[in-house]
C-alpha cells in the first residue's frame, strides 16, 4: 500500500510538470499496484492464505493449450485464458517464456545420469514450427506431448487449427453450458463464427451446432491437403532433426552480405 | 567544389542531414507536386520531410498516438488466427474461394524470428527474394501458392534510387488477379468513410500497385495479371471490426506512372543541385537555442536555392508554408492557383499584371497583351456586376 501511495505521489508531480509521457507510465505501474493490493487485501479478507495465489504463466498456458488441443496464437491463448478462467496473461510476461522452457528442457536433458531425466516436465510449451524449415513461428505456441505433424504449419494450417480449436469450444459449452464461464467463451466462439461460411443463419436463431458443422464443412474441404503437407514435412523432421530441434525448432543461418566470409 | 558525379552532388548537398529511405506515402507524394525540381532533389537525396519541414518552419500535422496504437491494434487483429476475420472480406469481394486459405508471413518481426542472423541488408534481400518467388508461384497458377501473402516486400525504382515498400497484403485467388490489400483503422461509417483518408490510401495502394505491376513484368507476365481494384479494409463504424471496400486504383496508377517515368535521373537533376549550400545537421533535443537556430537558418538557404515551381499540389506538400511564403514575397502570381500562373505566362508577378491592366505599363510580348486583355475584361465584368472594382 505504500507502493500504491508512493506512486499516486509521483503520477501527482508528473502531471503538475505536464509531462504525459511519464505520467502515462506511472499510471500504468500504479493500475498493476493497486490490482495487486487489492488482491493482497481479498487474500486477508478471505483468510485462506496462500493458496490464492495465481498459478505460473507456464500452467496457465499449458492448461489453455491442453483445452485446444491445437498449435494457437498468443492472442488467442490469452482471449481464452479470460474467457474461460477469469485470468489476465500479460504479454510481457509471455516474451521469456520459449526461452526459459528451453533452458528447462536444456538443464533437465543435460545429465547422462538416468536420476537427471526425472527432473524433466511431463510437458513443456514450445513454439510451433514451419513446415519447410523447421524455424519456429513467432507468436504461436503448442505442446511438445503433441506429435511432431501437429507443431508443424504448413500454409493452410493456421486456418486449419482455428477451425478444430472452435469446434473444441463447441465442445467445451456442450458439455457445461450452465458454467459461470460459458456467456464469456460463447461470445468469443461467436466472433469466429461469422468467419465460416454457412455458419450464422441471417434468419436469426444462432445455434452453435451449425457454428460446428459449417465448421467441419471448411475442414472437409481444406484439411486433406493440410494433412498430407504436415505429415510429410513431420518425415523430414524426424530424419533431420536431432530431438531438441525437434521440440523448440531450428533457427537457420544464412550468409549475410558477401563482404562477411561465411564459414558454415 | 569539383564533383565526380551528380550523386556526389547530392550527397553533398544533403549535408549532415539524416538520409532515409522513402515509403508509399512519399513516393504518392509525387503526385501533389509533378515537375518540382525543389521536391525532386529532396526526394532524390533520401531526406526524410518530417524532419526537415519543421526545421525550415513548416507546421506539421499532429499525429494522434492513440489514433497510432489503434492502427496498430486493429491490423494485428485482423491478420491474427489465421487472418480469419479478413476471410469474409476477401471471400466476397476479391472471388476467394473457401478453399484458398494460405498463408504467409514475411513481416520483418516474423523472418527475423526464423532468421535471426540476417543483418538488415540480408534481410531485405531474403524478403525480396521470397515476395518474387512467391509471385511466380501465383502467376504460375501453381496449386501451392499462397493466396494471402503478409507484408510483401516490392523494389520500386525512382530516378536510380530503389525504394522498398512493404504493402499490408497481397491476395490471390486462382479464378482471378492479384490484389492488393491495405487496413486502415479509420473508419467506415454506416457504409460511408472519409473521402479524404479514402483518397490517400486509394493513392497509397496505388503506389503499391505499380510495384507489383514492375515485379509481374519482371517475371514475364502482363501486368493485367494485376487487378485493377485494390481492397481497402477499415473498421466498421465504432468497433474493432473489419469492413472492406473496393477501390478502383487505375487512374491513381497511370497518374503515378506517368510522374514516375518523367522523374529525372540524378544526372538530369545534378545542374540544379547547389554546391555552395548544403543542409545541416539535424537538431537534436539537446542541441542549444543558438545552434537550433543556425541550423534552421542553414536549412532555409539551402532549401530555397532549389528552383521552386508553386501550384495547386502544393497544399498536398508537407513544405507549403516555407514556399508559399517565397511565393508571397516573389509577389509571385503562382500563389493565386495553377491557372492563374498558367494564364499569366511569364508575367510572373502580381504587380506586373496589375500595370498591365491599369495600362501603367505598356504591353509588348504576347503573353502581356494576352493577360492585359484577360484582366481588362474580368475588370469590366466585375463593375458590370455592380461590385467595387
Amino acid at each position: 500500500m505504500a507502493e500504491v501511495t508512493r506512486l499516486q505521489q509521483r503520477l501527482a508531480a508528473a502531471l503538475d510538470a505536464d509531462d504525459l509521457g511519464e505520467a502515462d507510465r506511472l499510471l500504468a505501474e500504479l493500475s498493476v499496484a493497486e490490482r495487486h493490493r487489492n488482491r493482497l487485501l481479498q487474500r486477508a479478507s478471505a483468510g485462506s492464505g496462500a493458496f490464492d495465489a495465481a498459478p505460473p504463466i507456464r500452467e496457465q498456458v499449458a492448461a489453455i493449450l491442453g483445452i485446444l488441443s491445437r498449435p494457437a496464437s498468443v492472442s488467442l491463448i490469452r482471449d481464452v485464458a479470460t474467457a474461460r478462467f477469469g485470468e489476465t496473461i500479460q504479454p510481457s510476461r509471455l516474451a521469456s517464456l520459449r526461452r526459459d522452457e528451453q533452458r528447462s528442457w536444456q538443464a533437465a536433458h543435460r545429465g547422462t545420469a538416468p536420476g537427471a531425466r526425472s527432473l524433466a516436465r511431463p510437458v513443456y510449451v514450445v513454439p510451433a514450427l514451419t513446415f519447410d524449415r523447421f524455424a519456429p513461428v513467432r507468436g504461436m505456441l503448442a505442446l511438445s506431448s503433441w506429435p511432431l505433424e501437429i507443431r508443424l504449419i504448413a500454409p493452410a494450417s493456421a486456418r486449419v487449427d482455428v477451425l478444430y480449436i472452435i469446434m473444441r469450444l463447441v465442445d467445451e459449452l456442450d458439455r457445461t453450458p450452465d458454467s459461470p464461464w460459458a456467456p464469456n467463451l460463447r461470445r468469443l466462439v461467436w466472433r469466429f463464427a461469422h468467419t465460416i461460411a454457412g455458419a450464422v443463419e441471417i434468419r436469426g436463431g444462432f445455434d452453435y451446432s451449425s457454428v460446428r458443422e459449417a465448421a467441419e464443412r471448411e475442414l472437409q474441404q481444406i484439411s486433406d491437403t493440410d494433412t498430407t503437407e504436415r505429415a510429410e514435412a513431420a518425415e523430414r523432421a524426424h530424419a533431420k532433426l536431432d530431438p531438441e530441434t525437434q521440440l523448440f525448432g531450428a533457427t537457420m543461418r544464412l550468409a549475410n552480405r558477401p563482404s562477411s566470409e561465411a564459414t558454415g | 567544389m569539383i564533383f565526380r558525379d551528380a550523386r556526389e552532388r547530392l550527397v553533398h548537398f544533403r549535408g549532415d542531414f539524416p538520409a532515409k529511405p522513402l515509403d508509399a506515402r512519399r513516393i504518392a507524394g509525387l503526385l501533389d507536386a509533378p515537375g518540382c525540381m525543389r521536391r525532386q532533389v529532396i526526394d532524390a537525396a533520401s531526406v526524410p520531410m518530417k524532419d526537415l519541414a519543421p526545421l525550415i518552419g513548416c507546421r506539421e500535422p499532429r499525429q494522434s498516438s492513440y489514433a497510432l496504437q489503434r492502427g496498430v491494434r486493429f491490423e494485428q487483429s485482423v491478420t491474427s488466427n489465421a487472418m480469419s476475420f479478413l476471410l469474409p472480406l476477401v471471400r466476397e469481394q476479391l472471388a476467394l474461394d473457401v478453399r484458398e486459405v494460405r498463408e504467409q508471413d514475411l513481416s520483418t518481426v516474423q523472418v527475423r524470428t526464423q532468421f535471426p542472423d540476417l543483418d538488415r541488408d540480408a534481410l531485405t534481400d531474403h524478403r525480396v527474394r521470397t515476395t518474387r518467388d512467391s509471385v511466380a508461384q501465383m502467376l504460375a497458377g501453381d496449386q501451392r501458392a499462397i493466396n494471402l501473402l503478409r507484408h510483401p516486400y516490392l523494389v520500386l525504382t525512382l530516378g536510380d534510387m530503389p525504394t522498398y515498400l512493404e504493402p499490408d497484403l497481397l491476395a490471390y485467388a486462382a479464378s482471378g488477379t492479384l490484389a492488393p490489400i491495405e487496413i486502415k483503422s479509420f473508419p467506415c461509417i454506416d457504409g460511408i468513410a472519409d473521402p479524404a483518408k479514402t483518397a490517400e490510401a486509394a493513392r497509397q495502394t496505388a503506389v503499391y500497385m505499380v510495384a507489383l505491376c514492375r515485379l509481374v513484368e519482371n517475371l514475364g507476365q502482363p501486368s493485367s495479371r494485376i487487378a485493377s481494384q485494390g481492397l481497402l479494409v477499415m473498421t466498421r463504424d465504432f468497433t474493432l471490426e473489419a469492413s472492406g471496400s473496393l477501390l478502383d486504383l487505375r487512374p491513381q496508377v497511370r497518374r503515378l506512372e506517368r510522374v514516375l517515368a518523367n522523374f529525372p535521373h540524378v544526372t538530369q537533376l545534378a545542374a540544379q543541385i547547389p554546391t555552395a549550400v548544403s543542409l545541416p545537421a539535424l537538431p537534436s533535443r539537446d542541441t542549444s537555442q543558438t545552434e537550433r537556430t543556425a541550423a534552421s537558418a542553414q536549412a532555409r538557404e539551402a532549401v530555397g536555392a532549389l528552383p521552386m515551381r508553386f501550384g495547386d499540389g502544393c497544399t498536398g506538400c508537407p513544405l507549403l508554408d516555407f514556399c508559399r511564403g517565397q511565393a508571397q514575397r516573389e509577389e509571385s502570381v503562382a500563389q493565386l492557383g495553377t491557372q492563374a500562373a498558367n494564364m499569366c505566362g511569364d508575367v510572373s508577378t502580381v504587380s506586373h499584371a496589375l500595370a498591365l491592366t491599369a495600362g501603367t505599363r505598356t504591353p509588348t510580348t504576347a503573353a502581356e497583351k494576352a493577360v492585359a486583355e484577360e484582366l481588362r475584361r474580368a475588370a469590366i465584368a466585375v463593375q458590370l456586376a455592380g461590385a467595387a472594382a
